[in-house]
């Protein structure tokens, strides 16, 4: 659709990783457009949070590289070797990428408005007026402006997930990533969160991985499924197609699990 | 002489040893912050120096401390006030423990806080100032607390490098006039309220400080 | 002025001989502290307002007051008296009624750790209090004591150079003695702080890999 004549905004070669003797991904590949919407889905352990970590630099990959607009993430080189990369060049590559926590990980000793107000302020260096605009401008897009002076402990699983994601927001990222942001959710209180990403992916142009197990959700919000299984993706393609007619076996038996329940 | 007669003499030390809680309670906490925040540093070389001293510091009798600091140091070409040597042990003693206090309050913040900093491009350093280290200031209120009172009865060894603190006063009073009961007794009830005041402070303090958990037992 | 070896060599004997007066003291301290803080608590718990409120004043006295003072105090005013006992029964004394009170808050967090279900089998089981304490109780309360009277233990070993203020001849004491003599500091109590600090630091590191153990006995179900 155009997306190979351009480079992708985020791109994995050969990424593997393993937690002692267990192997959770195996060489992926992964070229990602810009601007894409793309569902990660797949049973446990199949390596989906695994993938996103990495992406977010919460973890580092064993083998393989990872590119964000062509740039090495997490690593640096150095003569003929590739290292960790620390510091303000990470940090300058890594500030592409934003993420939305299954356990929301709202910082308690503040309001949601100081949350969402911190990021901006003392990592992007804006002034306090303008993060303040900024921010409550993002809580009402999130429904929550009338909660901007409210504690997290004082606000419904619903309600913080909703901060979190206009957290995230304000650093104005370019890829965004989302970790099960509804898997912690009482039933009732996953509706109000999937309208935000729902209104997100329509009005912005931001790229965006969600691992989900709301399988309607991400038929409707993504333009690409990859399903995941055993550390590798076994299937590739948009909604309709893995939906409605997965080529592989593996990715059928799953679906007909999770959906047929 | 009467019981009211001791209390001006006994007030005054008493006065001495707050004093000297104080300062070395100062200190104490400098060193616990800077010791326990390099316990967790990047840096292996650190860590070990900063592993070492707390061992060390934690390791020995602070009585052997003080006297190092007030027999051994002068003849080593450091010359110290007593009230300067007894409040730097005292305060590096304390600042051993403390130190732990921090590091273990530090280690407890749950990991979805520092990962949330990362996900928001947080370098490590301001991650500590602004998202870790405040909520680690609620946890380390209550030990700092006991360690304070703690501090306020070690005090009492000041004496024994000639401080005029309030046990110096007691010891004074006995050679010069007697009543061994009365005045030791005096002591121990001045020292009992000095720490129940103490302790209504930091708990007061406590309640103060956003997500810490005041005990309300008294000591 | 510089570290004379040859000085050290010569007074570390003494100063070893000194150290066994010391165990002597801390052993002697703890397990008078083990009974007493048992037996403080076992007060505190028996349901009789007097004897509770009289022991509770007494643990939060006796904590809330220097060690020194409390040794002074047994020393020079017991025998007033009547009640005169030697430097080292005085010091054994002394740091067992101050640790006592501490551990006695050791035993009521280990016993209230014992859960609520256990006292109900035990009442099931139709046994005496005797054996609902002896049996049940305190064989699970005590495992996760031990590592905290493993840390007071070495607490009260560094805490007993206070007794050379009473005159016991100790590590300190015996290291003061011989720096009166020979007017030299720097070597007596050097050899005195790592005499402390090898014995404490690998005791120390004993008692974190017990709590460690215990933890993780603790995590596999009792």
């Amino acid at each position: 659709m155009g997306a190979e004549s351009r480079q992708p905004i985020l791109s994995l070669r050969g990424v593997s990783k393993s937690y002692g003797s267990v192997q959770i991904l195996r060489e992926i590949d992964l070229d990602v457009g810009a601007g894409q919407r793309i569902a990660l889905i797949g049973p446990s352990g199949s390596g989906k949070t695994t993938l996103l970590r990495l992406v977010m630099t919460l973890e580092t990959p064993e083998a393989g590289t990872i590119e964000v607009e062509g740039e090495l993430l997490g690593l640096r080189r150095a003569g003929d070797r590739l290292v960790k990369d620390r510091g303000a060049h990470l940090r300058s590559v890594r500030g592409k990428i934003g993420m939305v926590f299954q356990h929301f990980n709202l910082f308690p000793h503040m309001t949601a408005l100081q949350n969402i107000m911190d990021g901006p302020v003392h990592v992007r260096g804006l002034s306090k007026e303008k993060a303040r605009a900024h921010a409550l401008d993002l809580l009402s897009k999130v429904g929550l402006r009338q909660k901007a002076d409210s504690y997290p402990r004082q606000l419904s699983g619903g309600q913080q997930q909703r901060v979190a994601i206009a957290r995230a927001l304000a650093m104005e990222p370019k890829i965004l990533l989302f970790d099960e942001i509804t898997s912690a959710l009482d039933p009732e209180l996953v509706g109000e969160v999937l309208t935000i990403v729902r209104n997100l992916a329509n009005e912005t142009g931001t790229t965006m991985l969600i691992v989900t197990h709301e399988m309607g959700f991400a038929r409707e919000v993504a333009d690409r499924v990859l399903f995941m299984e055993g550390g590798r993706i076994v299937e590739d393609g948009d909604p309709e197609q893995v939906f409605a007619n997965p080529r592989s076996e593996r990715t059928k038996a799953f679906l007909g699990a999770v959906l047929h329940r | 002489m009467t019981l009211v007669d001791f209390l001006p003499t006994l007030l005054r030390g008493a006065l001495v040893t707050l004093e000297a809680t104080v300062l070395s309670a100062a200190v104490a906490l400098v060193v616990s912050v800077v010791v326990g925040l390099v316990r967790l540093s990047r840096f292996r070389v650190l860590r070990g120096v900063a592993l070492v001293y707390v061992e060390v510091f934690r390791g020995t009798s602070a009585l052997v401390q003080l006297f190092y600091f007030f027999f051994v140091l002068p003849l080593l070409g450091i010359d110290l006030s007593p009230m300067t040597a007894g409040v730097l042990a005292l305060g590096l003693n304390f600042g051993s423990y403390g130190s732990e206090v921090v590091r273990a309050a530090v280690l407890n913040v749950p990991r979805g806080q520092h990962e949330a900093a990362v996900a928001l491009n947080y370098s490590p350093a301001l991650a500590m100032r602004r998202i870790v280290f405040p909520q680690a200031l609620a946890a380390m209120l209550p030990p700092f607390g006991n360690l304070l009172i703690d501090l306020l009865k070690a005090t009492s060894l000041l004496s024994l490098i000639t401080i005029g603190d309030l046990t110096f006063a007691g010891k004074t009073l006995v050679q010069g006039q007697g009543h061994v009961t009365e005045v030791y007794s005096l002591l121990l009830v001045i020292y009992f309220v000095m720490a129940l005041a103490l302790g209504r402070l930091m708990q007061a303090a406590e309640r103060r400080v956003p997500g810490a958990v005041v005990k309300e037992a008294a000591r | 002025m510089s570290f004379d070896f040859d000085y050290a060599w010569q007074i570390l004997p003494v100063l070893l001989q000194a150290t066994l007066v010391t165990f002597q003291a801390t052993l002697g301290g703890m397990l008078l502290a083990l009974v007493l803080g048992l037996m403080l608590e076992l007060l505190r718990r028996s349901g009789i307002p007097p004897v509770v409120y009289a022991t509770r004043g007494a643990v939060s006295f006796i904590r809330g007051t220097p060690l020194l003072i409390q040794l002074y105090f047994l020393y020079y005013v017991l025998p007033l008296y009547g009640l005169t006992l030697n430097t080292l029964t005085t010091g054994i004394l002394g740091l067992g009624l101050h640790y006592g009170a501490y551990l006695s808050e050791v035993y009521r967090a280990g016993i209230d750790g014992v859960p609520k279900g256990q006292w109900e089998a035990a009442v099931a089981l139709n046994a005496s209090r005797f054996h609902t304490w002896a049996r049940l109780i305190l064989p699970q309360a005590v495992p996760p004591m031990l590592p905290v009277f493993g840390n007071y233990l070495i607490a009260m070993f560094k805490d007993t150079p206070l007794l050379a203020t009473i005159t016991l001849l100790e590590l300190l004491g015996t290291a003061q003695a011989e720096a009166a003599i020979s007017y030299r500091y720097l070597e007596p109590y050097t050899l005195v702080g790592l005499i402390f600090l090898v014995l404490s630091w690998p005791s120390a590191s004993l008692v974190r890999l017990l709590e460690k153990r215990i933890n993780a006995e603790n995590r596999n179900g009792r």
